[in-house]
């Protein structure tokens, strides 16, 4: 199974994404915003970031842009979980609406560490 | 000034303009009033991609939750959220970055000065600011409060505190001393019908309006109707000369017609022709070319162009094109300050030449507030008058016994008054109706008999030899009948 950092600003949110996908079989680990999320990110690169946008201190975007513009980060594959499906963001490599069925985001997620795998 | 626009025009008349751009406003009131989705409407209108709207939550509802119950606003766009407007969580910063109670709140603060420098937004919201005394003493709020409006002042982004802050809380908490603004929401009980309501209780630099200015929720969002007293009529000079009402007769007893720019009320009981005469009135206007307005509280559109039909008028092309706007008040809504938000609405074209409320009495008496009528009904007139229209209105008197005086003595708010009566004459009910005053005119003083017949209103002669009309009854006077 894989590790995943979950990065959302409101707590109720990182419990639920972390209860699926911890259901899922995958370790957790949680930020409550990006600046949070990239020191982590770069000391214990986790396999997926499961990102959320509207953070505090550093939002998604610019998480997304930092982990890119960082060799030691650029691979880790990030799925966006976003109020707005339709949002630009061409640095991610899934997006995900809110609200979401648990399966969609497990499935998801196994899809990009499968393919990390290959 | 240079200032933020609401997103609801009649608030910003409200507000002198709008919100004062590098202010710090609180938003206060209960549950239910409307501060969030005032708030949320103010960034919806105002966010843009350089300049964006950011709603930050402390232990409000969830964003997912935020989000559902404002898709249905029409000012709703999903498409802006992330992108133009961003609900962020403080919760962390405030539970997560803890010290003493004086240091607890700088992380919210930091974030709070870092995002209006670094991302300029529009507007900032805070929701629940009052929750920000969960996690400090009141002289960690009180500099909070100093820090971001000492700091953010430096910016033109307009800072919205939310807070459920009872009214003595105004009086005394540090959040209001230190404000440029404080806009209080209330929803109380009222019958038939709760109310909502705002008051601007301080804007700095501003010469907003004063008292409670009506507010409704409907699809658009937030529905602000300003006191109409609060409002100021433009100062236009007088209409002259004289309308004709439409109505064969009364013209000869108003000695030439309705005055231009006057308030006109046909007063009588139920069913003795008034709203027959303010609509004769209304489609006569509309004969000669006119643009005219109808306020119905009983008849919608589609019944009033049935009663018109029934009279050989027909008032559905004039409906079609906009010669003619009919609001009905909406059953329940019975609010003094709706109704004028409507009106001035209907004469903001200019165009609008003839106006028609049926009924007035109906509106004060349910309304519950005839207190403030005397002062609403001359700001009505006023703004009617400055539009260049002229009313009539209707009211409703007893239908048996002693002629009560109208609207609890309120008669003299009008220029001129035509009285509608039954009258007994040898066992049968008749018409009778007189012009009880004419404001700087002269007017006949005799009582005519009038008929209600396939035409509409037909004013006959002179009833001679009665007597008592205005009281009780008609008295026939002269002998007795022989026995």
């Amino acid at each position: 199974m894989s590790t995943i950092l979950v990065v959302d600003d409101e707590s109720n949110m990182r419990f639920m994404l972390r209860l699926i996908l911890e259901t899922a079989g995958h370790d957790v680990a949680e930020a409550p915003h990006g600046a949070a999320a990239l020191a982590h990110a770069q000391q214990s690169p986790p396999d997926v970031i499961v990102t959320d946008l509207m953070m505090p201190v550093m939002n998604g975007r610019e998480l997304i842009e930092r982990l890119r513009a960082d060799p030691a980060t650029a691979g880790i594959p990030i799925v966006v979980v976003s109020a707005n499906p339709r949002a630009p963001l061409p640095d991610a490599d899934a997006r995900i609406g809110k609200p979401f069925e648990p399966d969609t985001l497990i499935e998801t997620v196994r899809s990009l560490t499968e393919n990390e795998a290959a | 000034m240079q200032r933020l626009p609401t997103g609801i025009p009649e608030l910003d008349l409200v507000l002198d303009g709008g919100i004062p751009a590098g202010s710090l406003v609180v938003l206060a009131g209960g549950p239910g009033t409307g501060k969030t989705i005032l708030s949320q409407q103010i960034c919806f209108a105002n966010a843009t991609a350089e300049r964006p709207a950011i709603f930050y939550t402390t232990f409000a509802e969830p964003h997912a939750k935020l989000v559902r119950y404002l898709e249905p606003f029409e000012f709703f766009d999903s498409g802006a959220l992330a992108e133009r407007v961003e609900f962020v969580s403080l919760e962390s910063l405030l539970l997560d970055e803890g010290g003493r109670d004086g240091e607890r709140l700088g992380p919210a603060v930091s974030e709070l000065v870092r995002a209006c420098f670094e991302r300029r937004p529009s507007v900032v919201v805070i929701d629940s600011a009052k929750a920000l005394r969960d996690f400090a003493d009141e002289h960690a709020v009180r500099r909070l409060f100093y820090d971001l409006s000492g700091r953010v002042a430096h910016t033109d982004t307009v800072l919205l505190f939310l807070g459920e802050y009872a009214p003595a809380e105004i009086e005394s908490g540090p959040e209001f001393s230190l404000a440029d603004g404080i806009v209080q929401l209330a929803y109380e009980q009222h019958e038939p019908l709760d109310r909502r309501w705002l008051r601007i209780v301080k804007l700095r630099g501003s010469n907003h309006l004063g008292g409670r200015h009506s507010v409704t929720i409907d699809r658009t969002g937030i529905v602000v109707s300003p006191r109409l007293e609060s409002l100021r009529p433009p100062d236009v000079p007088p209409e002259r000369g004289r309308l004709a009402s439409g109505i064969p007769g009364l013209d000869e007893m108003t000695c030439g017609g309705i005055p231009a720019g006057d308030l006109t009320a046909f007063l009588g009981p139920s069913g003795s022709g008034k709203t027959i005469a303010a609509l004769r009135f209304v489609v006569q206007g509309l004969e000669r070319g006119e643009s005219c307005l109808y306020v119905s509280f009983q008849e919608d559109a589609d019944q009033l162009v049935r009663k018109a039909a029934s009279f050989g008028w027909q008032i559905a092309p004039a409906l079609g094109s906009g010669q003619l706007e009919i609001y009905t008040v909406p059953q329940g809504v019975l609010d003094l300050d709706v109704l004028g938000a409507a009106v001035r609405a209907g004469l903001s074209s200019g165009k609008v030449r003839r106006v028609a409320i049926d009924s007035l009495a109906e509106l004060v008496f349910s309304a519950g507030e005839a207190g403030r009528f005397p002062a609403y009904a001359r700001m009505l007139a006023g703004f009617i008058r400055s539009a260049g229209a002229t009313a009539v209105i209707t009211s409703e008197v007893a239908t048996l016994g002693p002629m009560t005086e109208p609207l609890g003595g309120l008669s003299f708010l009008f220029h001129n008054v035509v009285l509608l009566r039954y009258v007994e004459i040898d066992s049968e009910m008749r018409r009778g109706i007189s012009v009880l005053k004419m404001r700087d005119s002269d007017h006949e003083k005799g009582v005519r008999q009038f008929e209600i017949d396939q035409h509409g209103f037909v004013v006959g002669d002179q009833l001679d030899g009665l007597t008592g009309i205005l009281g009780w009854s008609a008295l026939r006077e002269g002998p007795p009948p022989p026995t």
